[in-house]
């Protein structure tokens, strides 16, 4: 039997169930990306994120509750190598900065679906995922 | 119908002059008398009368002294004198005595003439008094429907923002997401297909793609348009710089913000209003300024906060905000009624062609909501 490459675990923290299911199926497209769980509260991905033990969480920014930057920042705490994207319907302009500074290393628009595996491989690649008008805005 | 007979209390220390006054009264009137002034007073307080006859000098108090509880009791009083001394005269008038008679000049017509006219001028005065008592609980019932109408306008106020805010949530946590996950699914439905499969489709899948996008517009400008995607803790530099770079990109409205970092709303609801206000001001400036600058500044002062909208675009001449129905006039006159329920101003200051400066004021510890 051939050794497979190890593929990097992704957990989904999204609170609409068909957006959770559509996410998962668009990563697993992707032969170097598995989903190791899904959460649709931070109160569940916080309980699972120990189990799974991600490389990458996709956090939706808007959350029943404690809302999905917050979130970025517990985990920030707890599990500082947790690479952290977050997934908006939001302006980026609005949110993208408050992301990266609770500690995400990207921020990518829902509507810009054809980027998000995109975006997903370039953080993990050690790269911060923004669109160019808005690393222009923040860096300069 | 006879007329009840009029019930005259005769205070008269003078047997001579008490005996003359009441056969003068007694074919019309019934007279009760009294010769001490607290024999008199005291009658007057147990029964009914309705005008006192008070001679001036009494051999315990003078007339003077009871007048005022005399008074009290809502009697006309007629002060009898033994000769015209101004000063007595002028004293009883001011204490409020009805009519004076000097004594020598006494006839049943004079007596019959001053009893008639301080009974009608008491009767006046408690009609009077009657309609200002009337008056002054309609004004209590009037400024209670106020203050009744005031809550229900606050009430309605936030019932509307809750319900907006409400409304752009189901669109963004409902419709949008079904629409992100549509659009997912047409993604992965396209690398699904065989590469001959997808020359044939390739046109209705863009035409998807495209009409997705187009529905997500619509969905994502009317929920943003609803209620501003606020964080809960954002602070008004949050809120105004994100809707500075809304009026740059959506109406091409260059926004300077200039802004004290510590002035901020607590409360969710009037931060959102106030934002709401503010944006209006900034389509004010672009539907009637004729300019594609402003400035907006926030700054406290004075225990207020303080938010002003200012350009230097076409300007109007303040006295049109007083005509309702004038275009532009209501809808500043809406942030003012708004800002008032919040205890809340706008002031507003142009001329025409010399720009316009709008200035919300509010409280930074505003009315309880």
């Amino acid at each position: 039997m051939l050794n497979q490459p190890s593929k990097y675990q992704v957990f989904i923290v999204e609170d609409h169930l068909a957006m959770r299911k559509a996410y998962a199926a668009l990563i697993e497209r992707e032969p170097n990306l598995e989903i190791c769980g899904l959460a649709a509260t931070a109160a569940e991905a916080l309980q699972k994120i120990p189990e799974c033990k991600p490389d990458i969480a996709l956090i939706d920014v808007s959350l029943d509750g404690v809302s999905g930057i917050e979130l970025i920042e517990q985990l920030q705490s707890l599990y500082p190598e947790l690479l952290t994207l977050i997934i908006s319907g939001h302006e980026e302009s609005f949110y993208a900065q408050k992301a990266l500074q609770a500690g995400a290393r990207g921020y990518v628009m829902k509507q810009r679906v054809q980027l998000i595996s995109q975006a997903i491989q370039d953080v993990l690649n050690g790269k911060i995922y923004l669109s160019t008008q808005m690393k222009k805005s923040i860096f300069g | 119908m006879t007329q009840p007979t009029i019930k005259v209390l005769l205070i008269e220390d003078d047997e001579v002059d008490r005996e003359a006054t009441r056969r003068a009264l007694s074919s019309s009137y019934s007279v009760d008398t009294a010769a001490m002034g607290h024999v008199g007073l005291q009658a007057a307080l147990n029964k009914p009368f309705d005008v006192v006859l008070l001679d001036y000098r009494l051999p315990d108090v003078t007339g003077i002294d009871i007048l005022p509880d005399l008074l009290a009791q809502n009697l006309p009083v007629i002060l009898l004198t033994v000769e015209e001394n101004p000063d007595i005269i002028i004293n009883a008038m001011k204490l409020g005595a009805h009519d004076y008679i000097v004594k020598r000049q006494m006839t049943p017509t004079a007596l019959d003439h001053a009893i008639t006219n301080a009974i009608e001028k008491v009767a006046l005065k408690q009609n009077i008094e009657e309609k200002q008592r009337q008056v002054a609980k309609q004004a209590a019932t009037l400024e209670q429907q106020n203050r009744q109408i005031r809550d229900l306008a606050l009430a309605l106020t936030l019932a509307q923002q809750q319900e907006r805010r409400r409304i752009a949530q189901t669109l963004h946590d409902n419709l949008q997401q079904i629409l992100h996950g549509l659009h997912v699914r047409v993604l992965l439905l396209n690398t699904d297909l065989q590469p001959e499969q997808q020359a044939a489709g390739q046109a209705h899948i863009e035409e998807i793609e495209n009409l997705i996008d187009q529905a997500l517009e619509v969905v994502r400008t009317l929920s943003v348009e609803l209620s501003p995607p606020l964080l809960k803790g954002d602070g008004l530099d949050v809120a105004f710089a994100w809707l500075a770079d809304q009026m740059k990109q959506r109406h091409s409205l260059d926004v300077n913000l200039e802004g004290e970092d510590n002035c901020n709303i607590n409360n969710d609801d009037l931060r959102i209003l106030i934002f709401q206000m503010v944006r209006e001001l900034l389509f004010n400036v672009v539907k009637h300024a004729g300019v594609d600058q402003a400035h907006l500044k926030y700054f406290t002062e004075d225990g207020q906060i303080k938010i002003q909208v200012i350009d230097d675009g076409s300007g109007f001449d303040p006295e049109t905000l007083n005509n309702h129905k004038k275009k532009g006039a209501l809808g500043l006159y809406s942030i003012q009624e708004r800002l008032n329920l919040f205890g809340g101003n706008l002031e507003v200051q142009s001329n025409p062609g010399q720009g316009t400066i709008a200035t919300i004021s509010i409280s930074q510890q505003p009315i309880q909501l």
